[in-house]
């Protein structure tokens, strides 16, 4: 690792004043599983580090005023997966962030450093997503930015968080009434490791056992996570019958661009895209309390 | 590694071949290149920047044309850059092929085959053979750009 | 650039002037000399360098030493006391919890960071917990015999007494 000089942030209005002072020579550290291994490997080589952990307010997590759940960014992920406010209210945020790695790094990464690093293979994105959850983004002088987490993740590894901004929170909105919610991780390796494959589904019936609201995000197989907008059009106002259902999934291995690699073949995982869609949507129908 | 881009440019065979022939015209047009100094011998001297996922290159060497034959429109350059604070660097043929298309355009091939050498070895190729594509396609946007405005 | 790095390391407190680069795991084993702490991996996947920080398990080969400065860390040598081993350590000698031994610390202070959390862990949250240390020796059966029996006996945190003999 190339030696830089380490900044801790003592608050917001510091670590801003820092990342001014630094700019393009700086990263911002959270947890930093991420970044002090890009360091390690040399793909990041910044002259300064700017520690954000001991930023006070940022690790809580509360229920709004209009009934959504906002996680602050500096929330370790295990925090995330254990707290009853969302266990109770996003089970499907809970169940995700439980799949990452193992405890030991979801203890290190945090909330805030895992949506910045914009890696398309992680668990908690296409949840996120599937919810319709939302990415706090903070600058200097009060300034604040509302981002859908869908807008969030632009290319491979990068996000529209721009220079100059902190991600300060996350808020999710708890699933509606009635709907039911997945997530699925395909895992033929190991059980600490990034999926093949991981889909989220988030799925109302209505009273007639029709398809209502939908959402579905697929993590894994592509530069970002992708969200599968032809499946939900499929589906929406439909019967929740296994042919729709099929029909509906059919149209995923289209959304996806996978890339080859270790897991998988981007063929396979186009396949599995498709097969791992249609599971999810199934179980998020089994965990609604409408069918 | 190997890759093989294909791009169309809006020009005659000839306009595009003199085009490519002359890499201080064309540099602008490759996304990330600046400085190209002649060293007056043939030979050029560059920085590239680019971004691949976490990583982002910043390689410095040099390019030469090795092989050409306007006849054919087929030209071999050999480029040799290396990131020094990354620690790697990069051996790259690269061969161009212009190919006359029915509508007076030309159809430009790039076909490249790279070693990689220290840290820029450990990035997946899946995500470079994505990266070499869409930095083609702007190349190609950016040649088009110049063959209009130069008319 | 080097900085000053202050630690309470297993109840001491010690100052370490090292360069912002300086891993935990390197803090701890090269400039205080603590090479229980091991490192396999280097990539935080394989849990031989767990240590506790301020009583959560972390990885140390990614944990930059100057990050957790100001924190309380806790190491395998931190875990006896007075002579007598502790639970989790006493049960892994009982149960023949470790071969060759190089992933051992780190499978014993993941143990520890459980029932310190979770002091009657079920076996699958035993399993699920311990997934993240690796071990290429036992199998990971004995591992797990070890935890349900330290499970059992760190209630009272007494039990080894009985045992003092065995822990020199």
């Amino acid at each position: 690792m190339i030696d830089f000089e380490f900044h801790q942030a003592t608050d917001l209005d510091h670590a801003f004043a820092l990342m001014s002072d630094y700019g393009d020579d700086s990263r911002l550290m959270s947890g930093g599983t991420a970044l002090v291994l890009q360091m390690k490997q040399r793909f990041s080589q910044p002259g300064h580090v700017i520690g954000l952990r001991r930023i006070p307010g940022l690790d809580s997590i509360e229920e709004t005023e209009d009934g959504n759940v906002r996680i602050g960014a500096l929330c370790s992920q295990r925090q995330v997966e254990n707290h009853p406010l969302v266990l109770e209210r996003l089970p499907l945020v809970a169940e995700a962030y439980r799949h990452v790695a193992t405890p030991r790094i979801r203890n290190m990464a945090t909330v805030g450093g895992g949506l910045a690093h914009g890696d398309p293979n992680q668990d908690p994105p296409p949840a996120l997503i599937a919810l319709g959850a939302s990415v706090e983004l903070s600058s200097a002088n009060g300034v604040r930015r509302i981002l859908p987490a869908e807008d969030l993740f632009v290319d491979y590894f990068e996000t529209d968080v721009r220079p100059g901004e902190i991600v300060t929170g996350l808020v999710a909105p708890p699933a509606a009434e009635g709907a039911g919610t997945a997530y699925m991780k395909f895992l033929p390796r190991t059980a600490d490791d990034y999926a093949t494959v991981s889909v989220a589904a988030v799925l109302t019936p209505d009273e007639e056992g029709k398809c209502g609201d939908v959402r579905i995000a697929l993590g894994s197989v592509g530069l970002t996570p992708i969200r599968a907008r032809a499946a939900e059009e499929a589906l929406r106002g439909q019967p929740l019958t296994e042919k729709n259902i099929r029909a509906a999934v059919a149209t995923v291995p289209d959304a996806v661009d996978p890339l080859d690699d270790h897991r998988g073949s981007a063929d396979y995982k186009r396949e599995m895209a498709e097969v791992f869609a249609r599971r999810a949507i199934i179980q998020a129908m089994a965990n609604s309390s409408r069918v | 590694m190997k890759l093989e881009n294909r791009c169309v440019v809006p020009a005659s065979r000839d306009t595009t071949w003199d085009l490519m022939m002359d890499l201080p015209r064309v540099a602008p047009c490759v996304p990330g290149l600046s400085e190209l100094e002649s060293d007056g011998a043939g030979c050029f001297r560059g920085t590239l920047q680019a971004q691949a996922g976490p990583m982002r290159v910043n390689l410095t060497g040099t390019v030469r044309i090795t092989a050409q034959d306007s006849d054919r429109g087929e030209a071999r350059f050999l480029l040799e850059a290396a990131d020094r604070r990354l620690g790697g660097s990069v051996k790259t043929t690269l061969d161009l092929r212009m190919n006359p298309t029915d509508d007076g355009q030309t159809e430009l091939t790039i076909a490249t085959d790279t070693a990689f050498m220290g840290a820029l070895g450990t990035l997946g190729q899946p995500i470079i053979r994505r990266k070499a594509a869409a930095t083609v396609e702007e190349f190609a946007r950016n040649l088009a750009g110049l063959v209009e405005r130069s008319g | 650039m080097p900085q000053r790095i202050n630690l309470k390391v297993n109840g001491e407190e010690r100052e370490v002037e090292a360069p912002a680069r300086r891993l935990l795991v390197d803090l701890l084993r090269y400039d205080l000399g603590l090479t229980g702490t091991k490192e396999g991996c280097s990539v935080g996947v394989c849990g031989a360098c767990t240590v506790l920080v301020d009583g959560e398990m972390v990885a140390s080969c990614i944990t930059l030493a100057a990050s957790v400065d100001g924190s309380e860390v806790t190491t395998i040598e931190g875990l006896a006391h007075d002579g007598r081993l502790h639970p989790v350590q006493q049960a892994f000698i009982d149960y023949g919890g470790f071969q060759c031994g190089i992933c051992t610390p780190g499978q014993v202070m993941a143990a520890k960071a459980l029932l310190d959390e979770n002091p009657r862990p079920t076996e699958e949250e035993i399993r699920d917990w311990m997934m993240g240390n690796l071990c290429r020796c036992t199998g990971y059966y004995k591992i797990l015999e070890s935890v349900v029996a330290a499970m059992g006996s760190s209630s009272a945190n007494s039990s080894s007494a009985d045992r003092e003999g065995q822990s020199s």
